[in-house]
């Protein structure tokens, strides 16, 4: 019974993790809409959950780590599920590197550019959300994990289509080429979440297969 | 004072068959959840020691009684002869890396204690016995194949959270470890004492006031805690290099296979299974001391064949067969001689 009791107590701690990474996209989306709408403390707040939420699923990934090699937990799939939760946490560090960016560079947003950021930052959103759900169903239900890759890979496409749109109209534009370059890196910045979903995906793909066999 | 000295000297024999019993087969029983480290080597000793010993008092007098009907000995310094050649010949294989079982070594050692004492060998007991020994790895597979296909279905759709698949793995090592710790001892305990029970008449035993053990079972729980102190003393090694080999095919196919082993040990020593058949009108189980390692490779080759049957080495089939003749074949020489040595030598009578 202790051992079911300790099995719930994992369980648990894997499902906060999850929650943090799923939320980074949700505070990620918040955050540059209030720094676009030039909404300074509701932004300073969201670099704050942002930080609280990396701190925490930080904390939770160590705790699991020690945990499965402390008490030989899933032998067969551990190095799996750590490399699983690594890129997990990866994908939540460059949400938070966005946020950072433009609280310390304070970027100036000019329309129409202004316009095309959120539906780029709402595809790698979505890359988050799909990536959290593909790998919690890799714990439970190892059939829907293709299901929520392909959403991944889909949103990847997205991501990648609306940000070379935007690096296009941007350079076609009459900014200084400094200014230019600078919400390039930005578009850059924000790509990468949904690449990092992306070889994650990839990741679980093979984790899962080796999984079923 | 004297008596009891020699009774015990003539005894060492199948104790020390017990411990090497117990060093090389619970390898078999725990092999899989040590290696995987998912049970500690220390709570596989004990747990391992206890279902032994519990499977050799409660269960052990089927298998023993069988082997006790082959030879009839009568006689310690024959019984102790007897147990010597079997340990022997196992030890001789083993160095020469042959497949050996204890089970097999032991029924070549009586046959020819029967030839040597110019005693009849009952050939449809001895026929029966061998059906067995090529029984039990095919039964051992037919379970591991019907149990795998089960436990996967019933993974697939259960949906069960991997952490909890994983503490309920280690549940199911528990159990089929023990299941099989306790086939071990009732079927294999047989091997150990099975000679020695018509040769050591031993008064009944009141344990604590409660428990009754007549004089076989007392021999049982002998032999039980040989097998216990191999287990203790000499499994470390082997349990983590079989644990390995079984666990290359996957840790919930690893319980399977030591379910179905210590199933099949089971049935072979089982008097109410085999009452229970007979009674429904079908054939009456031998209770025959078999060998548990042997029931591990049929049963591998079960899984084996229902995933596939890709990366089978057929050929280890050809060296169980081999085994089947030429075991007891190297006993029964050895006995031969010891015999000779015993009553020559020593001027033991038998």
């Amino acid at each position: 019974m202790k051992l079911f009791q300790r099995t719930r107590e994992l369980e648990d701690q894997l499902d906060r993790f999850f929650d943090a990474v799923s939320e980074s996209g949700l505070v990620l989306r918040a955050g540059v809409d209030d720094y676009l709408a030039g909404r300074a403390d509701e932004f300073a707040r969201r670099i704050g959950e942002m930080r609280e939420r990396e701190s925490r699923a930080d904390d939770l990934r160590h705790e699991i780590e020690n945990r499965l090699y402390a008490e030989s937990l899933i032998p067969e799939q551990r190095g799996d599920v750590l490399v699983l939760l690594e890129r997990l946490d990866g994908v939540l560090g460059q949400a938070k590197s966005v946020l950072k960016t433009l609280e310390v560079q304070q970027p100036e947003i000019p329309q129409p550019f202004a316009d095309g950021l959120p539906p780029l930052v709402a595809a790698s959103a979505e890359a988050i959300e799909r990536i959290v759900r593909a790998s919690r169903a890799f714990f439970s239900e190892l059939e829907a994990v293709q299901n929520d890759v392909h959403k991944v890979r889909y949103f990847e496409k997205e991501a990648d289509a609306i940000g070379t749109r935007l690096r296009r109209d941007l350079f076609a534009g009459g900014l200084e080429l400094a200014h230019k370059l600078q919400l390039s890196h930005i578009v850059d910045a924000i790509e990468e979440i949904s690449d990092l979903a992306e070889d994650a995906a990839d990741a679980l793909v093979i984790f899962a297969i080796k999984r079923s066999v | 004072m004297g008596a009891a000295l020699a009774t015990a000297v003539y005894l060492s024999a199948g104790l020390l068959l017990g411990w090497s019993l117990g060093a090389n087969d619970a390898a078999n029983v725990y092999g899989a959840a040590v290696g995987a480290r998912m049970i500690r080597f220390r709570t596989a000793v004990l747990a391992c020691g206890a279902f032994v010993v519990l499977g050799a008092v409660l269960q052990g007098a089927g298998a023993a009684a069988t082997l006790d009907r082959l030879g009839g000995i009568d006689r310690l310094p024959a019984a102790f002869s007897v147990a010597l050649a079997a340990g022997a010949a196992v030890v001789w294989m083993s160095r020469l890396g042959l497949p050996v079982s204890t089970s097999q070594a032991i029924v070549g050692a009586i046959v020819a204690w029967n030839v040597f004492a110019g005693r009849p060998t009952d050939l449809g007991e001895l026929g029966s016995i061998v059906a067995s020994w090529v029984a039990s790895p095919v039964l051992a597979g037919a379970m591991s194949a019907g149990l795998y296909v089960l436990l996967k279905a019933v993974i697939r759709r259960s949906r069960v959270h991997l952490f909890r698949f994983d503490a309920g793995l280690r549940a199911g090592l528990h159990v089929a470890g023990a299941l099989g710790a306790y086939a071990l001892g009732a079927n294999n305990v047989a091997n150990v004492m099975g000679v020695f029970v018509s040769a050591v008449p031993l008064a009944p035993l009141r344990v604590g006031g409660v428990v009754l053990l007549d004089g076989a079972q007392q021999l049982f729980l002998l032999g039980g805690l040989a097998i216990a102190v191999g287990v203790a003393t000499g499994s470390r090694r082997v349990m983590e290099t079989v644990g390995r080999q079984l666990l290359r095919l996957s840790p919930e196919a690893a319980m399977v296979v030591v379910a179905a082993s210590g199933l099949t040990m089971f049935v072979f020593s089982s008097r109410a299974l085999s009452e229970a058949v007979a009674a429904i009108g079908l054939f009456r189980i031998p209770l025959v001391p078999v060998s548990s390692t042997q029931a591990v490779v049929g049963a591998v080759l079960g899984i084996g064949i229902v995933r596939g049957g890709r990366g089978l080495r057929f050929r280890v089939l050809g060296e169980i067969a081999a085994g089947w003749v030429a075991t007891p074949v190297a006993a029964a020489l050895i006995a031969f001689v010891v015999l000779h040595v015993v009553r020559n030598v020593f001027g033991a009578a038998m």
